[in-house]
Protein backbone atom coordinates (compact mmCIF):
# COMPACT_ATOMS: atom_id res chain seq x y z
CA UNK A 1 0.00 0.00 0.00
CA UNK A 2 1.43 3.38 -0.97
CA UNK A 3 0.33 5.48 1.91
CA UNK A 4 3.38 7.71 1.87
CA UNK A 5 2.57 8.63 -1.74
CA UNK A 6 -0.72 10.07 -0.69
CA UNK A 7 1.13 13.12 0.57
CA UNK A 8 3.01 13.75 -2.66
CA UNK A 9 -0.09 14.18 -4.84
CA UNK A 10 2.04 13.45 -7.85
CA UNK A 11 1.36 9.90 -8.89
CA UNK A 12 2.81 8.48 -12.07
CA UNK A 13 0.60 6.17 -14.06
CA UNK A 14 2.32 2.76 -14.28
CA UNK A 15 1.12 2.26 -17.88
CA UNK A 16 1.96 5.62 -19.48
CA UNK A 17 3.86 8.81 -18.65
CA UNK A 18 1.01 10.76 -17.20
CA UNK A 19 1.20 12.23 -13.67
CA UNK A 20 -1.97 12.42 -11.59
CA UNK A 21 -2.77 14.62 -8.58
CA UNK A 22 -4.56 12.00 -6.44
CA UNK A 23 -5.36 8.34 -6.11
CA UNK A 24 -8.88 9.03 -7.19
CA UNK A 25 -7.65 10.80 -10.34
CA UNK A 26 -5.24 7.95 -11.01
CA UNK A 27 -8.03 5.43 -10.67
CA UNK A 28 -10.27 7.40 -13.03
CA UNK A 29 -7.40 7.70 -15.48
CA UNK A 30 -6.75 3.95 -15.44
CA UNK A 31 -10.44 3.20 -15.81
CA UNK A 32 -10.72 5.53 -18.79
CA UNK A 33 -7.42 5.20 -20.62
CA UNK A 34 -6.25 1.70 -19.68
CA UNK A 35 -9.54 -0.10 -19.23
CA UNK A 36 -8.04 -3.52 -19.91
CA UNK A 37 -5.56 -3.01 -17.06
CA UNK A 38 -8.12 -2.02 -14.42
CA UNK A 39 -8.32 -5.35 -12.58
CA UNK A 40 -4.58 -5.84 -12.59
CA UNK A 41 -4.05 -2.28 -11.37
CA UNK A 42 -6.51 -2.61 -8.50
CA UNK A 43 -5.04 -5.88 -7.39
CA UNK A 44 -1.40 -4.87 -7.69
CA UNK A 45 -1.61 -1.45 -6.14
CA UNK A 46 -4.40 -1.57 -3.67
CA UNK A 47 -5.14 -5.23 -3.06
CA UNK A 48 -8.72 -4.49 -4.01
CA UNK A 49 -8.98 -1.86 -1.32
CA UNK A 50 -9.09 1.31 -3.37
CA UNK A 51 -11.85 2.87 -1.26
CA UNK A 52 -9.75 2.38 1.84
CA UNK A 53 -6.73 3.97 0.19
CA UNK A 54 -8.75 7.02 -0.78
CA UNK A 55 -10.01 7.22 2.75
CA UNK A 56 -6.52 6.99 4.18
CA UNK A 57 -5.24 9.75 1.92
CA UNK A 58 -8.09 12.06 2.76
CA UNK A 59 -8.22 11.43 6.49
CA UNK A 60 -4.49 11.64 7.00
CA UNK A 61 -4.16 14.83 5.03
CA UNK A 62 -7.08 16.28 6.94
CA UNK A 63 -5.95 15.44 10.44
CA UNK A 64 -2.20 15.58 10.04
CA UNK A 65 -2.86 19.01 8.54
CA UNK A 66 -0.91 21.27 10.83
CA UNK A 67 1.41 18.59 12.15
CA UNK A 68 4.70 19.01 10.29
CA UNK A 69 8.32 18.69 11.29
CA UNK A 70 8.48 22.47 11.55
CA UNK A 71 5.30 22.99 13.56
CA UNK A 72 6.04 20.41 16.28
CA UNK A 73 8.35 22.01 18.83
CA UNK A 74 9.43 18.58 20.08
CA UNK A 75 8.87 19.74 23.65
CA UNK A 76 7.21 16.41 24.52
CA UNK A 77 4.56 18.31 26.45
CA UNK A 78 2.05 15.79 25.07
CA UNK A 79 3.95 12.87 26.63
CA UNK A 80 4.18 14.66 29.97
CA UNK A 81 0.43 15.28 30.06
CA UNK A 82 -0.58 11.83 28.80
CA UNK A 83 -1.71 9.63 31.72
CA UNK A 84 -1.24 6.50 29.59
CA UNK A 85 2.43 7.25 28.97
CA UNK A 86 3.03 6.53 32.65
CA UNK A 87 1.40 3.13 32.79
CA UNK A 88 1.31 1.76 29.25
CA UNK A 89 4.69 0.70 28.01
CA UNK A 90 5.42 2.07 24.57
CA UNK A 91 2.53 4.50 24.27
CA UNK A 92 3.74 8.07 23.79
CA UNK A 93 1.76 10.63 21.75
CA UNK A 94 5.02 12.24 20.65
CA UNK A 95 6.43 8.95 19.38
CA UNK A 96 3.29 8.33 17.34
CA UNK A 97 3.55 11.81 15.81
CA UNK A 98 7.23 11.31 15.09
CA UNK A 99 6.67 7.94 13.42
CA UNK A 100 3.93 9.49 11.33
CA UNK A 101 6.16 12.36 10.20
CA UNK A 102 8.74 9.76 9.20
CA UNK A 103 6.09 8.13 7.04
CA UNK A 104 5.94 4.95 9.10
CA UNK A 105 2.18 4.71 8.86
CA UNK A 106 2.19 1.00 8.23
CA UNK A 107 4.25 0.35 11.37
CA UNK A 108 1.88 2.39 13.51
CA UNK A 109 -1.21 0.73 12.10
CA UNK A 110 0.09 -2.79 12.43
CA UNK A 111 1.06 -2.38 16.08
CA UNK A 112 -1.71 -2.23 18.65
CA UNK A 113 -0.12 0.63 20.54
CA UNK A 114 -2.48 3.43 19.46
CA UNK A 115 -5.41 1.56 21.02
CA UNK A 116 -4.04 2.48 24.45
CA UNK A 117 -5.30 6.06 23.97
CA UNK A 118 -8.27 6.95 26.20
CA UNK A 119 -9.23 10.11 24.26
CA UNK A 120 -8.73 12.25 27.37
CA UNK A 121 -7.39 15.16 25.27
CA UNK A 122 -4.69 16.01 27.82
CA UNK A 123 -1.99 15.90 25.09
CA UNK A 124 -3.62 18.71 23.11
CA UNK A 125 -4.13 20.83 26.19
CA UNK A 126 -0.43 20.68 26.94
CA UNK A 127 0.84 21.18 23.37
CA UNK A 128 3.00 24.30 23.18
CA UNK A 129 2.36 24.53 19.43
CA UNK A 130 -1.41 24.38 19.95
CA UNK A 131 -1.90 21.14 18.03
CA UNK A 132 -3.91 18.08 18.97
CA UNK A 133 -1.92 14.84 18.86
CA UNK A 134 -5.17 13.11 19.87
CA UNK A 135 -6.88 13.98 16.59
CA UNK A 136 -4.02 12.32 14.73
CA UNK A 137 -4.19 9.23 16.94
CA UNK A 138 -7.97 9.01 16.52
CA UNK A 139 -7.57 9.12 12.75
CA UNK A 140 -4.95 6.40 12.94
CA UNK A 141 -7.37 4.27 15.00
CA UNK A 142 -9.97 4.80 12.27
CA UNK A 143 -7.49 3.75 9.63
CA UNK A 144 -6.32 0.74 11.57
CA UNK A 145 -9.92 -0.43 11.98
CA UNK A 146 -10.92 0.38 8.43
CA UNK A 147 -7.98 -1.17 6.65
CA UNK A 148 -8.31 -4.22 8.83
CA UNK A 149 -5.12 -4.07 10.89
CA UNK A 150 -6.64 -3.98 14.33
CA UNK A 151 -9.97 -3.24 15.95
CA UNK A 152 -10.45 -4.52 19.53
CA UNK A 153 -13.04 -7.27 19.81
CA UNK A 154 -15.16 -5.44 22.38
CA UNK A 155 -15.61 -2.50 20.02
CA UNK A 156 -16.61 -4.90 17.24
CA UNK A 157 -19.21 -6.38 19.56
CA UNK A 158 -20.48 -2.90 20.45
CA UNK A 159 -20.87 -2.07 16.75
CA UNK A 160 -22.72 -5.31 16.04
CA UNK A 161 -25.05 -4.74 18.94
CA UNK A 162 -25.84 -1.16 17.86
CA UNK A 163 -26.62 -2.40 14.36
CA UNK A 164 -28.93 -5.03 15.80
CA UNK A 165 -30.78 -3.04 18.46
CA UNK A 166 -29.56 0.57 18.42
CA UNK A 167 -27.71 0.23 21.72
CA UNK A 168 -24.52 -1.37 23.02
CA UNK A 169 -26.54 -3.28 25.56
CA UNK A 170 -30.30 -3.34 25.87
CA UNK A 171 -31.34 -2.01 29.28
CA UNK A 172 -33.23 -4.70 31.13
CA UNK A 173 -33.27 -5.86 34.71
CA UNK A 174 -31.08 -4.15 37.29
CA UNK A 175 -28.36 -6.46 38.54
CA UNK A 176 -26.95 -5.98 42.00
CA UNK A 177 -23.62 -7.10 43.33
CA UNK A 178 -25.10 -10.04 45.20
CA UNK A 179 -26.83 -11.22 42.02
CA UNK A 180 -30.35 -10.20 42.90
CA UNK A 181 -32.21 -8.75 39.96
CA UNK A 182 -34.79 -6.00 40.02
CA UNK A 183 -37.22 -4.93 37.33
CA UNK A 184 -37.13 -1.28 36.26
CA UNK A 185 -40.57 -0.63 37.73
CA UNK A 186 -39.46 -2.09 41.10
CA UNK A 187 -37.11 0.85 41.53
CA UNK A 188 -39.49 3.43 40.12
CA UNK A 189 -37.96 3.79 36.66
CA UNK A 190 -40.33 4.67 33.82
CA UNK A 191 -40.93 2.42 30.83
CA UNK A 192 -38.00 2.24 28.42
CA UNK A 193 -38.26 4.50 25.40
CA UNK A 194 -39.31 2.77 22.17
CA UNK A 195 -36.51 1.08 20.22
CA UNK A 196 -35.55 2.46 16.81
CA UNK A 197 -37.68 1.16 13.93
CA UNK A 198 -35.51 -1.83 13.15
CA UNK A 199 -35.97 -2.05 9.37
CA UNK A 200 -35.45 1.62 8.66
CA UNK A 201 -32.61 1.99 11.16
CA UNK A 202 -30.78 -0.91 9.54
CA UNK A 203 -31.36 0.53 6.08
CA UNK A 204 -29.90 3.89 7.17
CA UNK A 205 -26.87 2.11 8.63
CA UNK A 206 -26.45 0.15 5.38
CA UNK A 207 -26.48 3.36 3.36
CA UNK A 208 -23.80 4.81 5.62
CA UNK A 209 -21.69 1.74 4.95
CA UNK A 210 -21.90 2.50 1.23
CA UNK A 211 -20.98 6.13 1.88
CA UNK A 212 -17.95 5.39 4.03
CA UNK A 213 -15.68 5.36 1.01
CA UNK A 214 -16.65 8.94 0.26
CA UNK A 215 -15.72 10.28 3.66
CA UNK B 1 -37.81 23.20 32.68
CA UNK B 2 -38.53 20.27 30.42
CA UNK B 3 -35.74 18.27 28.77
CA UNK B 4 -35.39 15.26 26.50
CA UNK B 5 -33.48 12.96 28.84
CA UNK B 6 -30.54 11.06 27.35
CA UNK B 7 -28.85 9.08 30.15
CA UNK B 8 -26.44 7.12 27.93
CA UNK B 9 -25.76 3.37 27.86
CA UNK B 10 -23.71 2.92 30.98
CA UNK B 11 -26.11 4.30 33.58
CA UNK B 12 -28.96 2.31 32.06
CA UNK B 13 -27.23 -1.04 31.88
CA UNK B 14 -24.58 -1.10 34.62
CA UNK B 15 -24.24 1.96 36.81
CA UNK B 16 -27.81 2.17 38.06
CA UNK B 17 -26.97 4.44 40.98
CA UNK B 18 -26.13 7.23 38.51
CA UNK B 19 -29.45 6.87 36.70
CA UNK B 20 -31.72 6.47 39.72
CA UNK B 21 -30.20 9.34 41.68
CA UNK B 22 -30.12 11.69 38.67
CA UNK B 23 -33.79 11.08 37.88
CA UNK B 24 -34.85 11.42 41.51
CA UNK B 25 -32.92 14.60 42.33
CA UNK B 26 -33.41 16.42 39.02
CA UNK B 27 -37.15 15.92 39.19
CA UNK B 28 -37.28 17.15 42.77
CA UNK B 29 -35.34 20.22 41.64
CA UNK B 30 -38.24 20.92 39.32
CA UNK B 31 -37.03 19.50 36.00
CA UNK B 32 -39.30 17.44 33.79
CA UNK B 33 -37.49 14.61 32.04
CA UNK B 34 -38.95 13.00 28.91
CA UNK B 35 -37.58 9.79 27.36
CA UNK B 36 -36.62 9.96 23.68
CA UNK B 37 -38.56 7.32 21.77
CA UNK B 38 -36.53 5.63 19.04
CA UNK B 39 -33.20 6.94 20.36
CA UNK B 40 -30.02 4.88 20.05
CA UNK B 41 -26.49 4.77 21.42
CA UNK B 42 -24.44 7.90 20.56
CA UNK B 43 -21.70 5.79 18.97
CA UNK B 44 -18.80 7.52 20.74
CA UNK B 45 -17.46 4.30 22.25
CA UNK B 46 -17.81 2.24 19.09
CA UNK B 47 -18.43 3.57 15.58
CA UNK B 48 -16.36 6.71 16.22
CA UNK B 49 -13.30 4.50 16.00
CA UNK B 50 -14.22 2.47 12.93
CA UNK B 51 -16.66 4.59 10.93
CA UNK B 52 -16.82 8.28 11.87
CA UNK B 53 -19.63 8.92 9.41
CA UNK B 54 -21.82 6.35 11.19
CA UNK B 55 -20.96 7.91 14.57
CA UNK B 56 -21.97 11.34 13.25
CA UNK B 57 -25.25 9.87 12.03
CA UNK B 58 -26.06 8.12 15.34
CA UNK B 59 -25.43 11.22 17.45
CA UNK B 60 -27.16 13.60 15.03
CA UNK B 61 -30.15 11.26 14.85
CA UNK B 62 -30.68 11.49 18.62
CA UNK B 63 -30.51 15.28 18.45
CA UNK B 64 -33.05 15.29 15.63
CA UNK B 65 -35.44 13.02 17.54
CA UNK B 66 -35.34 15.42 20.51
CA UNK B 67 -35.72 18.39 18.18
CA UNK B 68 -38.88 16.80 16.80
CA UNK B 69 -40.20 16.77 20.38
CA UNK B 70 -39.35 20.48 20.62
CA UNK B 71 -36.90 19.84 23.46
CA UNK B 72 -33.28 20.42 24.36
CA UNK B 73 -31.32 17.36 25.45
CA UNK B 74 -30.06 16.78 28.98
CA UNK B 75 -27.44 14.06 29.35
CA UNK B 76 -25.78 12.74 32.49
CA UNK B 77 -22.83 11.19 30.63
CA UNK B 78 -19.62 13.10 29.87
CA UNK B 79 -18.99 11.06 26.73
CA UNK B 80 -22.48 11.49 25.27
CA UNK B 81 -22.11 15.21 25.96
CA UNK B 82 -18.77 15.30 24.15
CA UNK B 83 -20.28 13.33 21.30
CA UNK B 84 -23.11 15.84 20.87
CA UNK B 85 -20.70 18.77 20.91
CA UNK B 86 -18.25 17.22 18.47
CA UNK B 87 -20.87 16.10 15.99
CA UNK B 88 -22.64 19.45 16.11
CA UNK B 89 -19.35 21.18 15.28
CA UNK B 90 -18.41 18.70 12.55
CA UNK B 91 -21.81 19.02 10.85
CA UNK B 92 -21.75 22.80 10.97
CA UNK B 93 -18.32 22.90 9.37
CA UNK B 94 -18.58 20.15 6.80
CA UNK B 95 -21.56 20.43 4.42
CA UNK B 96 -20.51 17.25 2.62
CA UNK B 97 -20.62 15.26 5.86
CA UNK B 98 -23.98 16.82 6.69
CA UNK B 99 -25.38 15.81 3.32
CA UNK B 100 -24.31 12.19 3.89
CA UNK B 101 -25.80 12.19 7.38
CA UNK B 102 -29.01 13.74 6.05
CA UNK B 103 -29.21 11.10 3.33
CA UNK B 104 -29.14 8.38 5.97
CA UNK B 105 -31.58 10.32 8.18
CA UNK B 106 -34.00 10.63 5.26
CA UNK B 107 -34.64 6.87 5.44
CA UNK B 108 -36.65 7.65 8.58
CA UNK B 109 -37.99 10.92 7.22
CA UNK B 110 -35.60 12.98 9.38
CA UNK B 111 -33.27 15.90 8.69
CA UNK B 112 -30.63 17.60 10.83
CA UNK B 113 -31.26 21.30 11.54
CA UNK B 114 -29.24 21.94 14.74
CA UNK B 115 -32.17 23.79 16.24
CA UNK B 116 -32.05 22.34 19.75
CA UNK B 117 -29.30 22.52 22.36
CA UNK B 118 -27.63 19.76 24.35
CA UNK B 119 -26.69 20.14 28.01
CA UNK B 120 -24.60 18.21 30.46
CA UNK B 121 -26.08 17.78 33.92
CA UNK B 122 -23.36 20.01 35.43
CA UNK B 123 -24.39 22.86 33.13
CA UNK B 124 -28.00 22.48 34.21
CA UNK B 125 -27.16 22.21 37.92
CA UNK B 126 -24.41 24.80 38.14
CA UNK B 127 -25.27 27.30 35.39
CA UNK B 128 -29.06 27.08 35.07
CA UNK B 129 -30.31 26.17 38.55
CA UNK B 130 -27.30 27.63 40.36
CA UNK B 131 -25.33 26.69 43.44
CA UNK B 132 -27.35 28.95 45.73
CA UNK B 133 -30.70 27.47 44.80
CA UNK B 134 -29.25 24.00 45.24
CA UNK B 135 -28.17 24.86 48.80
CA UNK B 136 -31.79 25.90 49.44
CA UNK B 137 -32.81 22.29 48.86
CA UNK B 138 -30.36 20.94 51.46
CA UNK B 139 -32.04 19.58 54.57
CA UNK B 140 -29.15 17.46 55.87
CA UNK B 141 -25.92 19.44 55.36
CA UNK B 142 -22.94 17.16 54.76
CA UNK B 143 -20.77 18.72 57.40
CA UNK B 144 -17.37 17.37 58.39
CA UNK B 145 -16.98 15.45 55.13
CA UNK B 146 -13.96 16.01 52.89
CA UNK B 147 -14.15 14.76 49.32
CA UNK B 148 -11.94 14.45 46.30
CA UNK B 149 -13.84 15.27 43.10
CA UNK B 150 -13.50 13.46 39.79
CA UNK B 151 -14.87 15.85 37.15
CA UNK B 152 -13.84 13.54 34.29
CA UNK B 153 -11.83 14.61 31.24
CA UNK B 154 -14.73 15.43 29.00
CA UNK B 155 -16.24 17.88 31.45
CA UNK B 156 -13.44 20.32 30.60
CA UNK B 157 -11.48 18.99 27.61
CA UNK B 158 -11.10 19.70 24.72
CA UNK B 159 -11.21 23.41 25.40
CA UNK B 160 -11.94 24.35 21.78
CA UNK B 161 -15.37 22.70 21.92
CA UNK B 162 -16.71 24.88 24.72
CA UNK B 163 -17.03 22.16 27.33
CA UNK B 164 -19.12 22.61 30.51
CA UNK B 165 -16.16 23.66 32.68
CA UNK B 166 -12.80 25.45 32.37
CA UNK B 167 -9.31 23.98 32.12
CA UNK B 168 -9.09 24.11 35.91
CA UNK B 169 -12.55 22.69 36.62
CA UNK B 170 -14.28 23.94 39.76
CA UNK B 171 -17.99 23.50 39.03
CA UNK B 172 -18.31 20.02 40.51
CA UNK B 173 -16.39 21.23 43.58
CA UNK B 174 -18.76 24.19 43.94
CA UNK B 175 -21.75 21.85 43.68
CA UNK B 176 -20.32 19.56 46.37
CA UNK B 177 -19.55 22.54 48.61
CA UNK B 178 -23.15 23.74 48.18
CA UNK B 179 -24.15 20.64 50.17
CA UNK B 180 -21.96 21.60 53.12
CA UNK B 181 -19.03 19.28 52.41
CA UNK B 182 -15.45 20.29 51.78
CA UNK B 183 -13.50 19.48 48.59
CA UNK B 184 -9.77 18.87 48.50
CA UNK B 185 -7.54 18.86 45.43
CA UNK B 186 -5.30 15.87 44.79
CA UNK B 187 -2.56 15.40 42.17
CA UNK B 188 -4.56 13.05 39.90
CA UNK B 189 -7.74 15.14 39.90
CA UNK B 190 -7.53 16.05 36.21
CA UNK B 191 -6.29 12.66 35.03
CA UNK B 192 -8.34 10.25 32.99
CA UNK B 193 -10.17 7.43 34.81
CA UNK B 194 -9.21 5.09 31.96
CA UNK B 195 -12.73 4.05 31.05
CA UNK B 196 -12.33 4.71 27.32
CA UNK B 197 -9.57 2.13 27.19
CA UNK B 198 -11.66 -0.46 29.00
CA UNK B 199 -12.53 -2.20 25.75
CA UNK B 200 -8.96 -2.48 24.50
CA UNK B 201 -6.69 -2.75 27.54
CA UNK B 202 -8.43 -3.54 30.80
CA UNK B 203 -5.21 -3.96 32.81
CA UNK B 204 -3.87 -0.46 32.12
CA UNK B 205 -7.30 0.98 32.72
CA UNK B 206 -7.43 -0.49 36.21
CA UNK B 207 -3.96 0.82 36.95
CA UNK B 208 -5.12 4.36 36.15
CA UNK B 209 -8.12 4.04 38.45
CA UNK B 210 -5.91 2.55 41.12
CA UNK B 211 -3.56 5.55 41.12
CA UNK B 212 -6.42 7.90 41.75
CA UNK B 213 -7.88 5.81 44.57
CA UNK B 214 -4.50 5.44 46.29
CA UNK B 215 -4.04 9.20 46.18
CA UNK B 216 -7.45 9.75 47.78
CA UNK B 217 -6.78 7.14 50.43
CA UNK B 218 -3.38 8.55 51.30
CA UNK B 219 -4.89 12.02 51.47
CA UNK B 220 -7.15 10.74 54.25
CA UNK B 221 -10.29 11.92 52.46
CA UNK B 222 -13.79 10.61 53.05
CA UNK B 223 -14.30 9.54 49.45
CA UNK B 224 -14.49 10.49 45.78
CA UNK B 225 -17.43 12.26 44.14
CA UNK B 226 -17.93 11.50 40.43
CA UNK B 227 -20.23 13.13 37.90
CA UNK B 228 -19.68 10.84 34.87
CA UNK B 229 -20.99 7.24 34.81
CA UNK B 230 -17.72 6.15 33.16
CA UNK B 231 -15.58 7.54 35.98
CA UNK B 232 -18.05 6.04 38.44
CA UNK B 233 -17.68 2.62 36.85
CA UNK B 234 -13.90 2.74 37.00
CA UNK B 235 -13.64 4.02 40.56
CA UNK B 236 -16.60 2.28 42.16
CA UNK B 237 -17.49 -0.91 40.32
CA UNK B 238 -13.93 -1.78 39.31
CA UNK B 239 -12.48 -1.05 42.72
CA UNK B 240 -12.58 -4.72 43.67
CA UNK B 241 -10.66 -5.68 40.52
CA UNK B 242 -8.09 -2.94 41.00
CA UNK B 243 -4.85 -4.46 42.19
CA UNK B 244 -2.21 -1.91 41.35
CA UNK B 245 1.44 -1.54 42.14
CA UNK B 246 0.96 0.34 45.42
CA UNK B 247 1.03 -2.69 47.71
CA UNK B 248 -2.38 -1.94 49.20
CA UNK B 249 -4.78 -4.82 49.34
CA UNK B 250 -8.40 -3.78 49.10
CA UNK B 251 -8.52 -0.02 48.98
CA UNK B 252 -12.04 0.47 50.35
CA UNK B 253 -12.42 4.08 49.21
CA UNK B 254 -16.08 5.22 49.18
CA UNK B 255 -17.12 6.43 45.73
CA UNK B 256 -20.37 8.32 45.40
CA UNK B 257 -21.98 9.86 42.35
CA UNK B 258 -22.78 13.57 42.66
CA UNK B 259 -26.54 13.17 42.30
CA UNK B 260 -26.46 10.51 45.04
CA UNK B 261 -24.65 12.93 47.35
CA UNK B 262 -27.09 15.67 46.41
CA UNK B 263 -29.98 13.32 47.21
CA UNK B 264 -28.52 12.48 50.63
CA UNK B 265 -28.26 16.17 51.43
CA UNK B 266 -31.85 16.64 50.23
CA UNK B 267 -32.90 13.94 52.69
CA UNK B 268 -33.89 11.39 50.06
CA UNK B 269 -34.02 7.73 51.01
CA UNK B 270 -30.86 5.77 50.03
CA UNK B 271 -32.78 3.18 48.00
CA UNK B 272 -34.28 5.85 45.79
CA UNK B 273 -30.75 7.09 45.12
CA UNK B 274 -29.61 3.61 44.10
CA UNK B 275 -26.94 3.53 46.81
CA UNK B 276 -27.58 -0.20 47.20
CA UNK B 277 -25.95 -0.61 43.77
CA UNK B 278 -22.64 1.00 44.75
CA UNK B 279 -19.87 -1.56 45.11
CA UNK B 280 -17.46 0.58 47.14
CA UNK B 281 -18.14 1.01 50.90
CA UNK B 282 -20.33 4.06 50.35
CA UNK B 283 -22.14 3.49 53.67
CA UNK B 284 -19.05 5.00 55.29
CA UNK B 285 -20.24 8.30 53.83
CA UNK B 286 -23.91 8.27 54.69
CA UNK B 287 -23.64 6.71 58.11
CA UNK B 288 -21.29 9.40 59.29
Amino acid sequence: MMIKDSFSLNLKCPYCDEFLPSHRALRVHIGRDHKEKTDEFMETYFGGRWIEVDFISLMLRRSVGELTEESCLECRGCDVACPISVIHEGFRPFDVSLQLLEGKVREILSSEIIWGCTSCYACGQNCKAGMSPFDVIETLMNLSARVGYHFPRRYKDYNKSILRSGVIQRPGTLKMAELTRLAREDVGLPKLPAQPDHTRFKEAMRRLDDMRGLQ
Amino acid sequence: MKYAFYPGCLSQTEQFGCLLSARETLQRLGLELVEIDGSSCCGYQSYRLSSPITWNFLTARNMVLAERMGLDILTICNECNLSFKQVRKALSRDPELKSHVDEALSVEGLEYHAKNETFHVVEVLHDNIGVERISDFVVKPLENLRFATQPGCHLFRPKALGMPDDAEPRKLDALVEALGAETVDYPEKLDCCGSSMYASDEGSTLELAHRKLVSVKEGGLDGVVTICPHCFRMLDASQGAVRGSSGYGRLRVPVIHYTQLLGLAMGINTTKLGLQFNVSPVELVYRL
